[in-house]
């Protein structure tokens, strides 16, 4: 049972510099959470105390059933996966992925045997009697995944495991990290800026900033449903449009209004959430770039929400083109399929899906309704 | 890039070899002097200074080998050479690791006076240095000089040593802390090896030092049991010595080691020195 709970967990450096701030969570067994934020949110401080390598300054952290709050990193039963891969530079890949296996005084062919085994998993068995320094980028990683395996630990912690590697090497990467953990069956919480990881990659995800947790779920939900202007900016990409709009209420309807616009929300809105409070007020719309459709059987369907773009810069993706422009005086990005050719300059129809609008309380930053 | 530009940089280079053959001049004639002559006759030495041995004779080290206990010398030169390099540099590869990795009350103070230790002349030492060998009874010892060596060697090492502690980053001995290891047996099986480039350099100008000493040498000791090689250079310049191919033989016995050992090490010394300098 390798669950770990963090409850009201705190961090204050020396100094009285307070980094984490009442914490709470509960990562499940075999579960791949991911903790995802900014730079400076305390992802990787919370990742360091589970492994023992910061002291919990406050609250309980228990790995399984047991506190662990003053237990060393050794006595943890936790292996860790480094930003940097932290392999020993003057042992082989073979004496690296042994290391902790020997201290630990197991037979030698108990080593060579688990040492071998995750080399085969990992592809990296004509690597063992290499140095770390005769590795490529991608080799060391995998090596330093392999020291973290032949220990069969109850938590897996990757910090950042993937930054360092360039592009096409990290998707490849990431698919394999997925799969290693299926073949496991451990419990990995993994840390990461980069939201594209965390979608991809984890059960659920803690969106952190400033040594707060914003919201625990399922990287579908955290996308559908995020619960503040943050979330919703830093999940997704390219990230959200916010519109800045004033709630309006008109013929019986709830209505969204900026510049010459005004949409009306859809009924489902109104039905969730208690609108009548936010009437009149500024109000922060959201939509997500693929929300905006440039389709004309959708913008004939939706006249009432059709907007126009002031498109400033157009990038051809391949599959799909991102274009850049201003709706009102907000800064708008449109995902849309390649075919739409537009230019700097162009202006684009556009019809906002209705479905899929976000509204947040532009004061508090909460969301009022999603969707 | 046309003639004139070209012409220039030739120029410039020209100059900047130039000066650099006259700054190697400077500090490799004399030692290619002294060898040279050990080669050479007292009379041929007499009659030119600068001129290349006729015939390499090797009467010179024998009349050094018969006029001074060389042979003696050099074998505690060695011994307080050697053991007085591994006591430094195993004692300031701990003490630069607490000092690179631990926090203390008063650190940067004792490293700041660690380090002033540098600046002062060591001769100023001389009295209290005697007083306190001369009180534990290691007047005239091997062990004496050992300790006094591998001390004025301190600042140096502990500079290079903690400098390279510094570049390590912090997450290799996180992963042998996760992996299982203690205090101790990450400072001994993972930090010390990857030190290995500075240990050397650490080594090899502790060695220098060491080697080279003379001062310390000559008030610290009084008879052949603890005396060094530099020492062993007194009996070739008394009043009424002539003997200078003798002369130039001991030195040569005397100052090559050093060098062999600097040239091996070299690349290693001026790695260590500049670590950190730059990033990697």
């Amino acid at each position: 049972m390798s669950s770990i709970t963090l409850k009201n967990i705190e961090k204050t450096y020396p100094g009285n510099v307070k980094v984490i701030e009442d914490l709470n969570l509960e990562i499940r067994d075999k579960e791949f959470i991911i903790l995802v934020g900014p730079s400076g949110c305390g992802k990787s401080t919370t990742l360091r105390m589970i492994a023992g390598l910061e002291e919990v300054t406050g609250g309980e952290l228990c790995i399984g059933e047991r506190r662990v709050n003053d237990v060393p990193p050794k006595d943890r039963d936790i292996a860790m996966v480094f930003q940097n891969y932290a392999l020993y530079p003057h042992m082989t890949v073979y004496k690296n992925m042994a290391f902790a296996l020997s201290l630990r005084k197991e037979d030698k062919r108990v080593i060579d045997q688990k040492v071998r085994e995750a080399a085969k998993i990992l592809d990296i068995e004509h690597l063992l009697n290499r140095k770390p320094k005769a590795l490529s980028g991608g080799q060391r990683q995998r090596v330093a995944l392999g020291r973290a395996m032949v220990r069969d630990p109850a938590v897996f912690l990757l910090d950042e495991p993937l930054s360092n590697l360039d592009a096409k090497l990290r998707t490849q990467m990431r698919t394999e990290i997925t799969k290693l953990h299926k073949r496991l069956e451990t419990t990995f919480v993994y840390v990461t800026h980069d939201q594209t990881e965390a979608m991809t990659m984890g059960d659920r995800i803690v969106v952190m900033k400033d040594g707060e947790i914003q919201q625990v779920d399922t990287p579908q939900n955290l996308y559908d449903s995020p619960c503040n202007l943050f979330v919703a900016g830093f999940i997704g990409s390219p990230q959200m449009n916010f519109i800045d709009a004033v709630l309006v209420q008109r013929d019986g309807a709830y209505r969204v209004e900026f510049g010459p616009y005004s949409i009306p929300l859809h009924e489902g809105m109104a039905e969730r959430a208690d609108l009548a409070a936010y009437e009149g007020r500024p109000v922060v719309l959201g939509v997500r770039p693929e929300d905006l459709h440039t389709e004309p059987a959708f913008l004939d369907a939706s006249q009432e929400s059709a907007i126009e773009l002031k498109v400033d810069l157009a990038e051809l993706m391949g599959a799909e083109i991102y274009l850049y422009g201003e709706t009102a005086g907000a800064p708008l990005t449109v995902r849309a399929p390649s075919r739409v050719r537009a230019r700097a300059g162009d202006a684009v129809r556009l019809a906002v899906d209705r479905n899929k609008m976000h509204l947040f309380d532009k004061e508090t930053e909460r969301v009022i309704s999603n969707g | 890039m046309n003639r004139t530009a070209r012409w220039r940089r030739l120029a410039m280079q020209a100059i900047l070899y130039l000066f650099l053959a006259a700054v190697v001049c400077v500090a490799v004639a004399p030692i290619v002097w002294v060898v040279l002559s050990s080669f050479k006759t007292n009379a041929e030495i007499l009659n030119n200074a600068l001129s290349f041995p006729t015939s390499f004779g090797l009467e010179g080290y024998r009349i050094a080998l018969e006029l001074a206990p060389l042979a003696k010398y050099f074998v505690n030169s060695l011994i307080v050479s050697g053991l007085s390099t591994v006591l430094n540099v195993l004692v300031l590869a701990m003490a630069a690791y607490a000092f690179a990795r631990l926090e203390f009350r008063g650190k940067s103070l004792l490293y700041i006076i660690l380090c002033t230790a540098m600046v002062i002349p060591m001769t100023s030492l001389m009295h209290p240095v005697y007083l306190v060998i001369n009180r534990l009874h290691l007047y005239d010892t091997k062990t004496g000089l050992v300790l006094v060596y591998a001390a004025l060697g301190l600042p140096i090492s502990l500079m290079i040593l903690r400098s390279f502690f510094l570049t390590v980053p912090k997450s290799l001995e996180e992963a042998a802390y996760v992996d299982g290891a203690g205090f101790v047996r990450t400072f001994a099986q993972i930090m010390l090896p990857v030190a290995k480039p500075a240990l050397a350099s650490a080594g090899v100008l502790q060695f220098l030092t060491a080697w080279n000493e003379f001062t310390y040498a000559l008030v610290l000791t009084n008879s052949n049991n603890a005396r060094t090689l530099p020492l062993s250079l007194g009996f070739f310049t008394s009043q009424f010595s002539y003997n200078y191919t003798a002369m130039f033989a001991a030195i040569s016995i005397a100052v090559l080691p050093s060098i062999l050992v600097f040239a091996i090490f070299q690349e290693q010394v001026v790695n260590s020195m500049v670590t950190g300098a730059v990033k990697e």
